[in-house]
């Protein structure tokens, strides 16, 4: 299954990837993506698209999506 | 640099290229996306905003793993990961460091950082001139990764730093050849690499105290899923101390100069402290401080529409990408209003500097106090030859500043929870 990663030295709280992709990402009390520092998480396949979207649009390049195992 | 051929000439060490930053980097950005240099055995620069890009998020491409500059032939003994490896193995390194590095956990440095910004300001604040250099813009950086993140003696400060400034950012002597220099680079390298190494093999002796030091000594596994080894461990040790010194250095004196020199924005800023985090971006980016840094192409294939060749190196222009004109209007200028989308002066991809936060915490408390404490601050010398290259990092050698004499304060050091 595809995953992603988010690196919790770069996430500066920013919010983009939860305004994208609410269904994959979401913000935690402070507004830093949830699983910043969490490893790699799963991601469905019908929500890759939506990932990769947000994984681009991240101005800190803190999130990582790879496919495959 | 002006009259130089930049096809063939170019060269990231030349000692007049600081003095015509500005109009070189235009030059080339607007000229030529990527140049050839023959210097220090042949490498290719990359310049643009987009090239940049594209090149560091592509680690399969290009690879870390030779070394963040030429002549690194990676079996010395003070190598700094993560930058010189390539993920998956340099991502559970990340994590690692995400841990106590990232903004979150960084906040919880800012009564430490402040008590030491303003102990460095009472060392000066009542001469009414310093050289702000040596007196607080080299000094803040050290202070930050030996006594906020490790908790040893300021003592022991002033050897490892002579020998890091040895390792990073000492330029290029007239006269000395690119193996000379070299050799002597390494032996700074070696120098702070033995105070490390004997530092955390004390720190492996004694309980653990969940700091950045505990975290890194416990590991991670190698990609063959052993344990990464000694070597490995110091080696990131190097890293965030190497990658945490010149580097905001450069900023810190930045922000000095650019106080000392544009009144207009200090009274702003001064008057409204909400604008202190956009301007702090701005500054970032105008005085970025990663001149170029490395990567290897793994195989044939094209930059910016030009051909690279599989084995040669790309220096990633970081500090010239950040004035591109394709994305910053009137680029040479400091506009403190500038809305910066993502700063490059950070980097791109998976190596994006993982000190960002603490280095942003820096230049804000330094911002916050200079604008307190010290009034009227203008230079005191010539504003010219302050800056010099040393292939991967700007130093500020110099900043002769003077200011209205003020009053020293009392200053606690808080005693952190480790
Ligand atoms: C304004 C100050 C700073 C600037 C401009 C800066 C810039 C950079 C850049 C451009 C990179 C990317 C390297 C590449 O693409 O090959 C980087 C990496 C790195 N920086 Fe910083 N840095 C600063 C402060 C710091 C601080 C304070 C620390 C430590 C606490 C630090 C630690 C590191 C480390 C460990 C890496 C390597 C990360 C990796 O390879 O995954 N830096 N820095
Ligand atoms: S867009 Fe990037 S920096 Fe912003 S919250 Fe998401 S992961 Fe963090």
């Amino acid at each position: 299954m595809a995953k992603y990663m988010v690196d919790e030295a770069l996430c500066q709280a920013h919010g983009r990837c939860y305004a994208i992709a609410r269904s994959v990402f979401g913000p935690d009390s402070d507004g830093y993506e949830k699983d910043a520092g969490k490893g790699w998480v799963d991601i469905p396949p019908e929500r890759l698209a939506e990932a990769r979207e947000a994984e681009n649009a991240c101005p800190e390049t803190a999130i990582r999506v790879i496919e495959g195992d | 640099m002006k009259s130089v051929d930049y096809e063939t000439e170019f060269d990231l060490d030349a000692p007049d290229f600081p003095a015509k930053f500005d109009e070189v980097s235009q030059e080339v950005l607007t000229k030529c996306p990527i140049v050839q240099s023959p210097a220090l055995g042949g490498y290719k620069v990359v310049f643009r905003d987009e090239d940049i890009r594209a090149v560091a998020k592509d680690w399969q491409t290009f690879s870390n793993r030779f070394g963040y500059e030429p002549n690194r032939n990676g079996d010395d003994n003070a190598r700094l990961f993560p930058l010189e490896i390539d993920p998956p193995y340099q991502a559970r390194w990340r994590s690692v460091l995400g841990t106590h590095l990232g903004a979150r956990a960084v906040a919880t440095k800012e009564p430490s950082i402040r008590a030491h910004v303003n102990d460095l300001i009472n060392d000066f604040v009542g001469a009414g001139e310093c050289e702000f250099v040596e007196a607080y813009a080299s000094q803040l950086p050290g202070r930050m990764f030996f006594s906020t993140f490790l908790h040893v003696p300021l003592a022991d400060l002033a050897y490892v730093q002579k020998a890091t400034d040895e390792a990073v950012s000492l330029p290029i002597a007239a006269g000395e050849s690119t193996e000379e220099y070299a050799e002597r680079r390494q032996a700074g390298w070696n120098r702070v690499a033995e105070y490390l190494e004997e530092y955390m093999r004390k720190r492996e002796e004694e309980p653990p105290r969940g700091d950045i030091v505990d975290s890194i000594l416990q590991g991670v596994e190698l990609d063959d899923g052993e344990q990464a080894p000694w070597k490995h461990k110091l080696f990131v040790m190097l890293d965030v101390l190497a990658g945490g010194m010149t580097t905001t250095t450069f900023v810190l004196a930045g922000l000095a100069h650019f106080l000392a020199t544009h009144p207009e924005d200090r009274a702003r800023l001064a008057a409204d402290p909400s604008l202190h985090t956009n301007a702090i971006e701005e500054l970032l980016r105008y005085y970025a401080s990663i001149l170029a840094l490395g990567r290897t192409a793994m195989e044939d294939t094209e930059v910016g529409g030009c051909p690279v060749k599989k084995g040669e190196m790309l220096m990633l222009a970081y500090s010239v990408g950040c004035r591109d004109p394709q994305i910053y209007d009137r680029p040479n200028e400091i506009d403190i209003d500038r809305k910066i989308s993502s700063n490059l002066a950070f980097g791109w991809g998976s190596h994006r500097c993982p000190g960002n936060s603490i280095a942003r915490l820096q230049m804000r408390i330094t911002m916050e106090e200079l604008l307190r404490r010290v009034d009227g601050l203008e230079l005191a010398g010539a504003d010219s030859n302050q800056i010099s290259h040393s292939t991967v990092t700007r130093n500020w050698d110099t900043l002769p500043v003077k200011f209205t004499p003020g009053a020293v304060e009392s200053v606690e050091f808080v005693e952190e929870e480790v």
